[in-house]
């Protein structure tokens, strides 16, 4: 019998390894909104990393200015700006705004908010430098910035400058909701910030982090979610059918682009990059990714700087100007010169799944005109593209995230710029850089935005795809919630449940 | 004694084959860092390598290290810069009541199927040999979105994603447990069958035991001890290696923290997980040794 | 064992003739016909992109192969060395041995195969050797279980005490004893190492993204499990043929005279 007492012991022991859950369900008496999307905010602090941008899209933070629907810039925490002779600027604030622990927002709060942050996170810097503010009033504010900009109003729409109030119990902010409990990238409890104009009438919004697309879209359909926040298309079918359910696409701010790698053979020869431009059929592309619409200029669609002529599609006219490069078809069908196939690596990475997808669709039209392509995954692909370690990358990128043109041309196409991925030094370019760094009337930057558009195109540098769509869905409870804005401001003051 | 110091010059060993073997993986962290924030340049590189310390010599980060640890300190995270022992233990419970749980569950059942396959075959045999061949070909990713699409997106039985942690483990645990039950049941029975061959088998059955009967009082240590073969490797990923289930279940656990930190080149974290994880196989490896001295009190010839 | 191993064979020679020969362009783009059902055509029907599951399967063949193969090979290999090694030794060195490979096994897959990767650079080769590495561990202390269970056999003690050195014992019964259960468990290993590549491939491992493996395959087409589960089930299909030729070829089922009497076999 020893050795049935032996086996009785070692039973309990395992079963002693059974986790011991427990934990009833808090119910909340007040409205609660569920919400699952892919970030959470890491910290609450402005000065740390991205934490600026995730605030503002939780509905926490607010800048000063900040970009509507349409991609116009307009006010929010401040009421007016205006230059000074000497390439400073006054801010005007409103004069009725609360941080979340009831104070007022003065300009004393204001400027050293401003200071600090500009100080303490590079990303706060990258468009004007420094900022050196001194509150002149209760409302107004004197700002200088370390390098001189003609467009202060969207440096300040810029994520990182969001305006937080420092306090024992950490920083406090100015948007609809205020932070009641945290756990970084993981949860997020919010509840109507009580000194926001209609407080009453906004749910606590309960914000989760699920990671995985297809997860996050079997939630929604189990209704543990009332808005879930960027589904991938492959659900969309599944999510549509169910009557319980809203599912609402909205074109965003970012484009899906194809950087080409000038510094070498082939693409250094701007016929090739040309015709590699006129090759790809994007309507194919919005097919194989379902959603979006095809690009037509470095910005998308609703942007008064956005080029508008269609790109052409012409696999003819390609073939002709690869032939006068010199890369003719061979016997087998590839494209060779001197004995050298036409041979070209194609990069995406993970983490946009739609530029996975798109890789072999590219693959395939480039094959049709005679080139070979090698599609390649990184999972760094900032670190792929600045070692120029590829010929074609694909790359998803927010052209104009504080409604600024000049941000994209800055980041990207001037020749000392980090991410100069295609290594072009095109005069025409920094010229019109360097007009967009003085030039303050929106016409003008409008006018300067498509000259340097015209440029691309001819230079071709980068080929702009798809203009993506995004899907969120949405319970019967926030059935009126309209999503725009891309992924910069989730959470609104417009967030309100449908009774 | 002799035994705990052997293990600790593993451990050791262990750690500093890894502490390089980090080292030599490409990608650094400071680059990454600031490419999540969307910066670069040489300058802001350099600033955030001191920041980091990656800057010093290999010897240096090292002896920072270890120093830290005879304070008990495990550091920050290059990614957050957050302290790594908070974090750890707020996220260990989630991997461990995971991995931990589906491997007590698929043992149970596995057993369960093991004798009832061994004793009378037929349906238990053949689920027993059904969840064996899936466990070997079925992506865990598969079964997790299948799980959560028939319990919660179809019949919305539990809450997988946002309810209580009790129902937030339920699928994962059954998913771990899906994977481990066919391991468990194929030796349960295989050993028993062995035991049927055994001529003291033989003399249980002339003593009027039935066969059923039989398997249990003569097999059943013997199918413990193979339980616990096949255990304790896999008492390696209990935690730390659940990181798919974590990723479809949005469970904030260890595992998916770790892939993050992979991603990030987070060495603090990584150095922290390894140790973590090293003790607790060490412990469970010296259990699960004594179990089994305990059960089969033999003697090996060369030890 | 001749007849199955033919069977292997013959399905390696199947996988060999599908990898130079398909019914349709594997990369060919018809975003028409995407996701259309089997037809005569198509025998396997389309993917998402209109491509050809059966010619995309059939060119997978070769490259899912090369990574099972390099991976069985050497992590069967340093496994059963290791493994072996180990009780015989005995004492500290025993100890000291199993106690690393139970550390290795908390080592990240993902870890082991980004370094690797650095070290030797990207191919499905790399991938088949960082996987072998990463499943010794495995195979070495299940190995050791097979042997420590047979070493307490009473034989053993009389081998000892006969005055075989311990290499000659290890060689002349310890392996002969280990063997088939040990291949038993490499044959169900077959099927793991092609899943677990599915989750490498798609970290960049797979030197040509769009040249299709089946863990690749599997990786690629999960979002489509509730909407299309053909086009997962496919390729978990071929791993299952694949995985039961080898389990075949590597003989599980013994006859039952035949069967030797050990008492604790592993899994």
């Amino acid at each position: 019998m020893k050795g049935l007492s032996r086996r009785r012991a070692l039973l309990v022991v395992i079963g002693s390894l059974l986790p011991l859950v427990g934990g009833a369900a808090v119910h909340a008496q007040e409205t609660r909104v569920t919400v699952g999307q892919t970030f959470i905010a890491e910290s609450l602090d402005p000065t740390e990393g991205s934490a600026g941008w995730a605030l503002t899209s939780h509905g926490v933070a607010e800048t000063l200015f900040t970009v509507d629907r349409h991609g116009e810039i307009v006010p929010r925490l401040a009421e007016s700006i205006e230059p000074r002779d000497d390439g400073s600027w006054v801010l005007t604030l409103r004069a009725d705004r609360r941080f979340s622990d009831g104070t007022p927002v003065t300009a004393a709060e204001v400027a050293a908010a401003l200071t600090r942050v500009t100080d303490l996170n590079p990303a706060a810097r990258a468009s004007a430098g420094r900022l050196h503010a001194t509150a002149l009033s209760d409302h107004e504010l004197l700002i200088t910035s370390e390098r001189p900009t003609p467009v202060m109003a969207s440096v300040l729409a810029e994520w990182p400058l969001a305006i937080a109030r420092l306090t024992e119990r950490g920083p406090v902010f100015t948007g609809p909701f205020a932070v009641a409990e945290f756990e970084p990238g993981i949860r997020l409890l919010l509840v109507p910030n009580p000194y926001f104009p209609d407080a009453v009438r906004r749910p606590a919004v309960d914000l989760r982090r699920i990671a995985d697309g297809q997860a996050l879209a079997l939630g929604l359909k189990a209704g543990e979610f009332d808005l879930a926040f960027n589904l991938p298309s492959e659900a969309l079918g599944l999510l549509r059918a169910d009557p319980a359910l809203i599912v609402k696409s909205f074109p965003v701010g970012y484009q899906y682009m194809m950087w080409l790698n000038t510094r070498g053979e082939p693409l250094a020869d701007v016929r090739v990059r040309r015709a590699l431009a006129l090759a790809i059929d994007r309507d194919e592309l919005v097919k194989a990714i379902r959603a979006g619409r095809p690009s037509r200029s470095a910005y998308a669609d609703y942007f008064a700087f956005a080029g508008e002529a269609s790109p052409p599609h012409d696999p003819a006219a390609a073939a002709r100007l690869l032939d006068e490069a010199g890369w003719r078809v061979g016997p087998d069908g590839r494209r060779a010169r001197d004995g050298a196939p036409l041979t070209l690596s194609l990069w995406a990475y993970p983490q946009r799944p739609d530029l996975v997808t798109m890789q072999p669709v590219l693959k395939a039209q480039l094959a049709a005109l005679g080139i070979a392509v090698e599609t390649r995954l990184t999972e760094e692909p900032t670190s792929t593209a600045r070692a120029a370690a590829f010929d074609l990358m694909l790359w998803a990128q927010h052209t104009a995230p504080a409604g600024d043109p000049a941000f994209f041309l800055r980041l990207f196409l001037s020749p000392d710029a980090a991410n100069n991925f295609a290594g072009i030094d095109e005069p025409r370019l920094s010229k019109v850089l360097d007009r967009l760094g003085e030039a303050g009337e929106p016409a003008a930057r409008v006018a300067l935005a498509k000259e340097a558009q015209a440029v691309i195109a001819e230079t071709v540098p980068v080929v702009f795809l798809v203009t993506p769509e995004w899907h969120v869905g949405l319970s019967r409870r926030l059935a009126g919630y309209e999503p725009w804005g891309s992924d910069y401001y989730v959470i609104r003051e417009d967030l309100t449940v449908t009774r | 004694m002799f035994r705990a110091v052997v293990a600790g010059v593993g451990l050791a060993a262990f750690l500093l084959a890894a502490f390089l073997l980090l080292r030599i993986m490409p990608g650094d962290p400071a680059e990454l860092r600031l490419q999540r924030q969307d910066l670069g340049g040489a300058q802001l590189r350099v600033e955030m390598q001191q920041r980091l310390g990656t800057d010093q010599a290999l010897a240096e980060q090292l002896s920072v290290w270890i120093k830290g640890l005879l304070r008990g300190d495990l550091g920050r995270s290059f990614a957050s810069d957050r302290p790594l022992a908070a974090e750890l233990t707020r996220r260990l419970p989630w991997s461990f009541a995971v991995g931990m749980g589906g491997l007590a569950l698929g043992a149970m059942i596995g057993i369960v199927l093991g004798f009832a396959s061994a004793a009378r075959g037929g349906t238990a045999a053949l689920a027993g040999r059904a969840f064996a061949v899936a466990g070997q070909i079925l992506p865990s990713f598969g079964v997790a979105v299948v799980l959560l699409w028939l319990l919660a997106g179809h019949w919305q039985l539990v809450r997988p994603l946002t309810g209580p942690p009790a129902e937030r483990l339920l699928l994962p645990v059954l998913v771990v447990a899906f994977f481990a039950v066919g391991g468990f049941a194929r030796v349960v029975t295989r050993t028993l069958q062995q035991v049927e061959q055994a001529p003291f088998f033989t003399a249980a059955l002339t003593k009027g035991l039935g066969r059923s009967q039989a398997l249990r009082r003569h097999g059943g240590g013997h199918a413990m001890l193979a339980v616990l073969a096949v255990l304790t490797p896999q008492l390696g990923w209990a935690i730390g290696g659940t990181a798919v289930v974590e990723l479809v279940f949005g469970l904030p656990g260890l595992s998916v923290f770790v892939v993050e930190g992979l991603r990030n080149r987070d060495y603090p974290l990584l150095q922290a997980f390894l140790l973590i994880a090293g003790l607790w196989i060490l412990l469970a490896r010296g259990f699960v040794s004594m179990l089994v001295a305990w059960l089969d009190p033999r003697p090996r010839p060369f030890e | 064992m001749p007849t199955r191993g033919c069977l292997a064979a013959f399905v390696v020679l199947l996988a060999g003739l599908a990898t130079c020969w398909q019914p349709h362009d594997p990369h060919a783009i018809d975003l028409e016909r995407a996701l259309a059902g089997p037809s005569l055509l198509h025998p396997l029907g389309t993917d998402h992109l209109g491509r050809d599951l059966a010619s995309r399967l059939a060119v997978g063949a070769g490259r899912t192969l090369l990574v099972a193969g390099t991976a069985l090979g050497l992590g069967a290999l340093l496994g059963l060395a290791l493994g072996l090694a180990a009780p015989v030794l005995g004492g500290g060195a025993r100890r000291l041995l199993l106690d690393l490979a139970s550390l290795l096994l908390v080592l990240p897959r993902l870890l082991l195969a980004l370094a690797l990767t650095a070290l030797f650079g990207l191919a499905p080769i790399t991938a088949g050797l960082s996987l072998g590495l990463a499943t010794t561990a495995h195979h070495t202390l299940l190995t050791a279980a097979l042997a420590d269970a047979v070493l307490r056999e009473p034989y053993w003690l009389a081998a000892r005490s006969l005055g075989s050195g311990r290499l000659a014992c290890a060689r002349r019964h310890l392996l002969p004893a280990v063997r088939p259960a040990f291949l038993t468990h490499l044959g169900t290993e077959a099927a793991r190492i092609v899943v677990a590549y599915s989750e490498l491939t798609f970290i960049g491992l797979g030197a040509d993204s769009s040249a299709p493996d089946w863990g690749t395959m599997i990786w690629d087409y999960r979002l489509y499990l509730l909407e299309s589960p053909r086009l997962t089930l496919a390729p978990l299909m071929a791993i299952a043929v694949l995985a039961l030729a080898l389990h075949l070829a590597f003989d599980p089922v013994e006859p039952r005279g035949r069967r030797p009497a050990r008492r604790f076999p592993g899994p």
